[in-house]
Order: C-alpha cells, then structure tokens, then sequence
C-alpha cells in the first residue's frame, strides 16, 4: 500500500505543480526600446532635464515625450525599416539623433505572439545642445538596460 | 458524441481505480502490450487547434517494470489577432515505467505507478502572418516554414487495470519539461508534438489508453 499512497501522492503532486504552467493574457507585450541615460558634460553626473520634448523626425505631432521633466528616454524603434530618427528638443533648442539597427523578430508568448530584438550599428547626431552620445550597450531588448550616454 | 466519450471515460475511471486495487495474488508473465492512447480522438473532437494520435509498445519485463516506446502524431494550428501559426510533426518518447502494485496486492494484471520518458519531436512550424504595432505604425510579417526538433522528459503517474482478460484500460498523467529546441529563443514554438502547447518550459497531460496484452509463457516474480 505504501507505493500506491506514492503514486496517488505523485499524482496530486503532478496535478498542483502543472495547474500554473499556462499563461492566459498577454501582460507583457515586451516592446523592446532604446534606453537613453542624460548626463552633463561637465562632471558624467546623471542629470533630470526639466523641459525635454522627442518625436520621430515627421512625427511632431505624435510626441514620444512632451516638455517631460525626466532623466532617461526610452525610443521606439521602427522594425520597418533599418534606422530610426528622432528629434530631441532640450529646452527650445532641437538636435536630431539618428540610430541604424538590424531587427529579429522575437516570440514572447502564446498570448502575447511576436515582438522585436535590434542590434544598434551607429549612431550619428548634431551638437546644437548635444556634446556626446556614448554606445554604451548595443542590443536593444525588452530590459531597462543602458544603451546610450547622452551628454549635454 | 461528446457525452458518450464523458460517460465512457468516467465508467472506465471507476472501474480501472477499483480493478487496481484489489487485494489477491496472481501470476506476473512477461509480456508484450500495445496500446492506444483514446482520449486523442476525443481532444480532437473538443479542440479546434490540435489533431494528434498517440500510441505505446510496452514490454513488461517483471511485475515491477516496463520497457516502454510511444509514438505519435500532432498537427496544430492557431490564429489570433496579431499572428497565425501551424506545426506538423511526429514524436516518439522511450523510457520505464516502476508499477507500484506488488504481486500480492492484485488479482490480474493491474498497474499502478510512476514512469519516466524521454521524447524526441521531429516537426515543421510556420508562422504565415504576424503583425506587431508601436509608435511608428504597423509592421507586418511571416516566418517561413522551418523544420526542426525538440527534446524533453516526461514524468509520469497513473494506473490502468484489466478490464478482460488481456485488455487494458487505464490513465497517466504527465509532467513535461522541455530540454532544447533547434528553434533557439527567438523562434520557440508554440506546440510541439508529443509535448503539447509550450508557454513555459513546463507543462501537463494527461493520456487515457486501452491496450491489448500478449503475455508470454516464462514466469518471474
């Protein structure tokens, strides 16, 4: 009787540990986006921009961040295409930034379906206010990593 | 149709329970046993998105263990808002089952116990269309069809009981955990045959076989 209290113990066991295996819904839709860090030049502090505005370059009226008081940006990129511009405004001063990228697509889930991974190239920039941008991390993933240093 | 697969399934439920725990002894010949898997056919017949068939060659080598080689086939499409997808393939798993149920404790040959198996899926996927949106509009596309392969264990509990004389029906159920796919994380999928829908490496199922036995003529204990 002791191996058949087993394999019932085994069952219920099999029963309690598959009832969580499924994930119904997608909660994470894992958009993977460019995580820009804001920095001064002068001492590589990290520093909150009171009035910082980002669009794609065409896209003025579809703001990513609005006057936004913050201290990191996080970009969309666009798995149409290979590259990606966008245009930063620091207080009334606007330089442009532009990335290139390669894009895989991704599954997330059942749920969720497909979503996108990209592998920074280059990056080019004005210097209106911008004094550098640092490639710090070059894949693009659904992580709150660090992928440019921006100095202004 | 439905309801006669329920009825049926819970009748030989009770009957199997009852039939493997009775208390007497009996004879343990070796044998061979092929076996069906009956609650394919009605899965099927429930869900719209998998056909699979299953089925088992098992070689009772003493009361206490079995060889035993499974086989299948499973074909699967999904579709919903932002992406469609079908996977078509075939699986074998090889392993042993441990009955728990000693001579003494059984009159006719009865099994109650725990198995482990490997299983190995050999299958194509594709996913036709998938669409994905963010702030620089909608992005359509498709991956095409990719064949490849997955690896992974199963753990298995369950009982099945002789109904007649050298016919077996009985149920496991079965925690599967996948190894590896040769799809890698960028393409997992999301079926595979002998393994069923994969969210997580880890996963449930249950098989409700009916099976003929062959006992052969030597006899161990």
């Amino acid at each position: 009787m002791r191996g058949l209290r087993f394999s019932a113990g085994l069952i219920i066991v099999l029963i309690v540990a598959c009832s969580g295996c499924t994930t119904e819904g997608c909660n994470d839709p894992g958009e993977s986006l460019m995580v820009i860090t804001l920095h001064e030049t002068d001492n590589d502090d990290a520093t909150i921009i009171d009035s910082l505005t980002v669009y794609g370059v065409g896209m003025d009226d579809l703001p990513l961040y609005d006057n936004s008081q913050t201290g990191k940006i996080e970009l969309p990129l666009n798995p149409a295409s290979d590259r990606a511009d966008y245009v930063i405004v620091n207080g009334l001063i606007h330089d442009t930034l532009k990335i290139t990228y390669t894009a895989t697509q991704h599954f997330i889930s059942k749920a969720c379906g497909y979503s996108f991974l990209y592998t920074m190239g280059s990056i080019s920039y004005t210097n209106n206010r911008i004094d550098t941008i640092l490639i710090i991390n070059n894949t693009v993933n659904p992580s709150d990593e660090e992928n440019l240093r921006t100095f202004f | 149709m439905k309801k006669i697969y329920a009825l049926f399934f819970s009748l030989t439920s009770v009957i199997s329970w009852a039939g493997a725990f009775q208390s007497d002894t009996t004879k343990t010949d070796k044998a061979l046993i092929f076996g069906f898997d009956i609650a394919r056919p009605a899965i099927n017949a429930f869900n719209d998105e998998v056909t699979s068939y299953e089925g088992y060659i098992a070689y009772r080598m003493n009361y206490k263990y079995y060889a035993v080689v499974e086989a299948g086939y499973g074909n699967y499409d999904y579709s919903q808002y932002n992406y469609s997808y079908s996977n078509q393939g075939y699986f074998a798993r090889i392993g042993i089952d441990l009955n728990m149920l000693k001579p003494e404790m059984k009159t006719g040959n009865h099994y109650a116990g725990i198995g482990l198996r490997y299983g190995l899926s050999i299958f194509n996927q594709e996913t036709p269309l998938f669409t994905y949106e963010n702030y620089w509009g909608e992005y359509s596309g498709s991956i095409p069809v990719g064949r490849g392969s997955a690896h992974f264990l199963e753990l298995t509990g369950g009982i099945k009981a002789e109904l007649f004389r050298n016919v077996l029906i009985g149920w496991s159920l079965r925690l599967k955990l996948l190894l590896s796919s040769s799809f890698g994380d960028d393409n997992c999928p999301v079926y595979i045959p002998g393994m069923s829908e994969t969210d997580g490496s880890i996963n449930a199922g249950i098989s409700y076989y009916i099976a003929w036995q062959i006992p052969f003529n030597s006899r161990s204990k």
